[in-house]
């Protein structure tokens, strides 16, 4: 409970309501000043490149926000982010399901404008509510156990959005209308953002209960696949993997047919 | 000495948060100067189109107020006294010689000075009336509503703005919103030609010569409203200010090739 009061008696610029959630940040303006938004935006080019590679490169030990957020987290690369990956998985889930039913006659293509906005909304949660969710429960954990390393509700969303990132280019290889390619792409980005994930939040929960702290490593990862296996069900159509053959075979019979007769 | 218009009826004081506009007089005596960018320090990014857009010196502010050719003898010149077909038309070519301002970017700052949104507006409603889908019938197109493109437009100019905002740039609300509407233009010009070559039936060749045309046309939008804005950035920010200005005319250029009557 000790350091819930100190954690809250640090940000006396906030509200009450918000101090909880921001808390131990940098901030010297009040909340509704546009200074006090700037501040989490005070990134460089080079340092949000260096986060991304981070993010792709995940070597065993090194803590991720420990590493590249180092106490300044940026709003800039979990927004744009998203929003990169929202438009990427509508627009490829568009590509893919038009080159998949390319042949048949009956299929009018639409563009299925509407997709973005079930996409957005099923990406934003996830960068923001579950973050929200992860921190309540290690602020709950860290009241009954003391942690070395406790992150604060910012870090967790720079971690996640970051995280996200590897999904881009898994989304415009997703166009390859084949089903080993597209679970072989699943796993090296489960693989590549599960493990940036796990070895962050690995040291949080790393003193408390056994089974408490493997559970907590399970349930990132399994939302995480979660997130990506529903991504790909939903926007892009299964494709059949005796669909081209037929195709193509079928005008040569109908030539070897017109030139027997 | 030109006066500009200086009644009080005319003139529109912009909002709060920005710098307190200069003298009627000042603003007809500032010249265009040319554009010096100190070349001791290395070379910025997007410094080759340093001599297409504006200066550090020259205060990016503006009035709204359409410069009235003012007789000197007489202050109190109103507007009101003349015909509705002169007023018109005073603001249409304002309106004109801004498009050809985007068209043909050359080192003025024109968008900059006089500001006005009914460019962004005429571009923006010509644009939604002609991706809306076609079928009234209530049969689910699949292609963007009226109201979708005018949010997707609008919307992420105002998202774009504040990031550029919140990064730390010193361009004013609607000058960032003027530009990004008024290098629509382009976008706009291809939805045209788009919507005629479709007229001659639809087929591979004519999906390449759209595609042809939206990606020459993408590359002007986002070179115009570069031109103009990149200027306004810290130096060490400049990608990640440039980033979303790409990622909003894409998703435009999407929707533009992917209509189907």
């Amino acid at each position: 409970m000790e350091l819930w009061a100190l954690r809250v008696s640090r940000a006396k610029s906030s509200t009450p309501l918000l101090a909880p959630l921001l808390a131990g940040q940098k901030k010297s303006s009040p909340f509704w000043t546009f200074e006090y938004y700037q501040t989490f935006f005070d990134v460089d080019t080079y340092q949000v490149f260096d986060r991304i590679k981070g993010s792709l490169l995940p070597v065993p030990g090194k803590n991720f926000v420990r590493l590249y957020v180092r106490s300044n987290p940026d709003l800039y690369g979990p927004f744009w982010i998203c929003a990169t990956l929202v438009f990427a998985i509508a627009i490829s889930g568009n590509l893919s399901n038009f080159l998949i039913h390319l042949g048949e006659k009956t299929y009018h293509y639409v563009p299925e404008f509407q997709k973005v906005s079930i996409a957005a909304t099923i990406i934003y949660a996830y960068a923001w509510l579950v973050p929200l969710a992860l921190w309540g429960f290690l602020m709950w954990r860290n009241s009954k156990v003391m942690n070395i390393v406790s992150y604060s509700f910012l870090e967790i969303v720079c971690v996640y959005g970051y995280s996200l990132f590897i999904y881009i280019p898994t989304a415009v290889l997703w166009i390859i209308p084949q089903r080993v390619v597209r679970w072989v792409l699943v796993m090296i980005a489960l693989g590549i953002s599960g493990s940036v994930l796990a070895m962050t939040f690995w040291p949080a929960v790393r003193e408390d209960n056994r089974r408490v702290a493997l559970a907590t490593i399970v349930t990132i990862v399994l939302l995480h696949v979660l997130l990506s296996v529903g991504c790909l069900a939903y926007f892009f159509d299964a494709p059949e993997m005796d669909h081209l053959p037929t195709t193509t075979a079928t005008p040569n019979q109908t030539v070897a047919a017109a030139k027997s007769s | 000495m030109r006066y500009a218009a200086c009644s009080p009826r005319l003139r529109f004081r912009k909002g709060a948060w920005e710098r307190p506009g200069r003298r009627c007089v000042k603003m007809a005596e500032a010249k265009e100067s040319p554009g010096e960018h100190d070349t001791a320090s290395p070379k910025p990014l997007f410094a080759g189109l340093s001599d297409i857009s504006i200066s550090q010196d020259i205060p990016i502010e503006g009035e709204i107020t359409i410069p009235v050719r003012a007789r000197a003898r007489e202050l109190d010149n109103s507007t009101l006294n003349e015909s509705v077909r002169h007023t018109i038309m005073r603001d249409l070519k304002a309106v004109g010689k801004k498009f050809m301002h985007v068209l043909y970017p050359r080192k003025s700052n024109a968008l900059l000075r006089d500001w006005d949104l009914w460019g962004p507006l005429i571009l923006c409603v010509t644009l939604a009336l002609m991706l809306q889908k076609s079928s009234v019938d209530g049969e689910k197109d699949g292609g963007p509503q009226f109201a979708e493109v005018f949010v997707v437009v609008w919307f992420g100019a105002v998202i774009i703005t504040l990031n550029s905002k919140l990064l730390g740039g010193n361009i004013s609300f609607f000058q960032s919103l003027c530009v990004l509407g008024y290098c629509i233009l382009p976008l706009t010009v291809a939805m045209l030609i788009c919507r005629l070559v479709l007229l001659a039936g639809q087929g591979p060749i004519n999906f390449m010569i759209r595609l042809f045309v939206v990606v020459v046309m993408f590359a002007w939008s986002v070179t115009a409203s570069t031109a103009f804005l990149a200027d306004s950035q810290p130096p060490n920010r400049k990608a990640l200010a440039v980033y979303p200005v790409f990622l909003f005319y894409f998703v435009i250029s999407w929707m533009i090739l992917t209509f189907t009557p």
